[in-house]
């Protein structure tokens, strides 16, 4: 023992020394260090959950926005067709309505064309009567001549051409 | 950086190889090994003849005062470091939070359950020796003491009075007279000032003693009165009698763990001090610079291995002895792992 130096007293304080030492750091040391490691593991693992949640809504934040921009391109679609439907039916009934007006203008034109012909034909009757008349009274009144009445007829075959 | 290594070895090389050539080397007197730590000062008390122990009193060793000088270090981490803690981690808390957690998580391996328990030891096991065999290899730490009269044994042996031997020291150079470790040989007893606290087994035993007394605690503290069925077997039961046997060696075994314990470390720390010691006396300068890299790696690894022991006897002690706990115990670990 004395020349291992195993001194009965020393070994006792060495013991309260151990024990000293022990509580000591497992007080200051050890326990706020690893406290500081635990919460520092929670505060990594929080922020992880946070980020993994802000990359979430921002994928849905997309989703949405596509989904709204399809929408409204296929609104717009819808728009133009209703407004291509509606132009060609207007354009339809445009074309009906002319074509409708343009019939009824040939109508009209037709009908006062064949009334003036009516009225002239009648007129011309009248006249040729009248000319057939007058033609017969001269001839007539020639024939009691009995001279010259073929020129009378070609006079009066000139002045028809004439009126005509 | 490399280089810069490569100056400062070659640096010291030339100076080594110039004291070397002037003599200044150690000799076969100052080659004094003793097993136990030598007493600086008697407290209450005076030294013996020999110098080497107080006849009277506690004796202050240089290992007392390396053991005070490692525990200012170890409170001033506990208060620098423990009581600042920055969550975001600069400098030296860094280290000593890798060494804690790194600890933790092989206790928490070795025992989830009750890694909250016993952490505390050997954690406090592992920087105490660590820091305290690491500050033993630091230059001067053995070499630096004072001289004091040796045994009168070899005085009356010589024929001559102790007084005159202490009245005149052999001459020797003046340079050599002051070096570092050097008491004018023959009748001197060179004394360090430090000692590395594992080199003393009243440091070792009391860590043991600790460590063991823990470990019985908490075994039981876990099991109850229970625990003794370890070691007391009934013979007439169905173990059968050489369990009883075994059981009894097991509890030998556990009382001689504090041996185990303390001679462990300090044979591996004093063997290597005297391994240094008889290094530099065979071929100062340059035979001890192997060695001495061995010595930082046992240094490092005897601090570990106390503290890992201390873990997993802990771990051992708490289990329950066979039976469907014990396998409940195993695949849990199975699973956290």
């Amino acid at each position: 023992m004395e020349k291992l130096g195993i001194n009965w007293g020393l070994l006792i304080a060495q013991l309260f020394n151990v024990i000293f030492l022990v509580w000591l750091l497992g007080q200051f040391l050890y326990k706020p260090i690893l406290n500081m490691l635990s919460e520092r593991t929670r505060r990594v693992q929080d922020s992880l959950s946070a980020a993994d949640q802000v990359k979430q809504q921002l994928a849905n934040a997309k989703k949405d926005y596509e989904a709204e921009l399809i929408k409204a391109r296929q609104e717009a679609a819808k728009i133009v067709t209703q407004a291509q439907d509606r132009a060609k039916s207007q354009e339809a009934e445009i074309i009906a309505q002319a074509r409708r007006e343009a019939d009824r203008i040939r109508d009209e034109a037709r009908t006062t064309a064949s009334q003036e012909r009516d009225t002239l034909l009648s007129d011309a009757k009248g006249k040729i009567a009248e000319l057939v008349t007058l033609t017969a009274t001269r001839v007539l009144g020639a024939e009691l001549q009995a001279k010259g009445h073929e020129k009378l007829i070609a006079e009066s075959l000139a002045a028809l051409d004439r009126r005509n | 950086m490399r280089n810069r290594i490569l100056t400062v070895l070659g640096i010291l090389a030339v100076i080594g190889a110039i004291m070397y050539f002037l003599g200044i080397r150690m000799t076969k007197d100052d080659l004094h090994i003793s097993a136990a730590a030598e007493p600086l000062l008697c407290i209450a008390g005076k030294l013996a003849d020999s110098g080497e122990t107080c006849a009277t009193g506690v004796p202050f060793t240089n290992a007392v005062l390396m053991t005070i000088l490692v525990d200012v270090i170890l409170v001033g981490i506990a208060f620098g470091v423990g009581q600042r803690l920055q969550a975001v981690p600069r400098g030296f808390q860094n280290i000593i939070e890798f060494l804690i957690e790194f600890f933790y998580d092989f206790a928490r391996g070795v025992d989830k359950k009750n890694v909250g328990k016993f952490f505390a030891l050997p954690m406090t096991i592992l920087f105490f020796f660590l820091f305290g065999n690491m500050l033993a290899l630091v230059p001067g730490v053995g070499s630096i003491g004072m001289c004091r009269a040796e045994a009168p044994v070899a005085a009356t042996e010589a024929g001559a009075t102790a007084a005159t031997e202490k009245a005149a020291p052999p001459a020797t150079p003046l340079l050599v007279q002051r070096f570092p470790a050097y008491c004018g040989g023959k009748g001197w007893l060179f004394i360090p000032y430090l000692r590395a606290p594992a080199a003393d087994l009243n440091v070792t035993f009391a860590f043991a003693l600790v460590a063991v007394f823990m470990v019985e605690f908490w075994g039981f503290q876990a099991l109850g009165i229970g625990y003794l069925g370890k070691f007391f077997i009934n013979p007439f039961g169905k173990q059968g009698a050489i369990m009883t046997f075994v059981g009894i060696l097991e509890l030998f075994s556990e009382i001689m763990r504090i041996v185990a314990f303390a001679f462990r470390i300090f044979g591996n720390i004093f063997g290597g001090e005297v391994v240094l010691a008889v290094m530099a006396f065979l071929f100062a300068y340059l035979l001890p610079v192997p060695f001495y890299g061995l010595e930082v790696f046992v240094a490092f690894i005897q601090a570990v291995i106390f503290a890992v022991l201390t873990v997993v006897f802990a771990g051992l002690a708490v289990q329950g002895h066979g039976g469907d706990e014990d396998h409940g115990h195993t695949t849990n670990e199975a699973v956290a792992h």
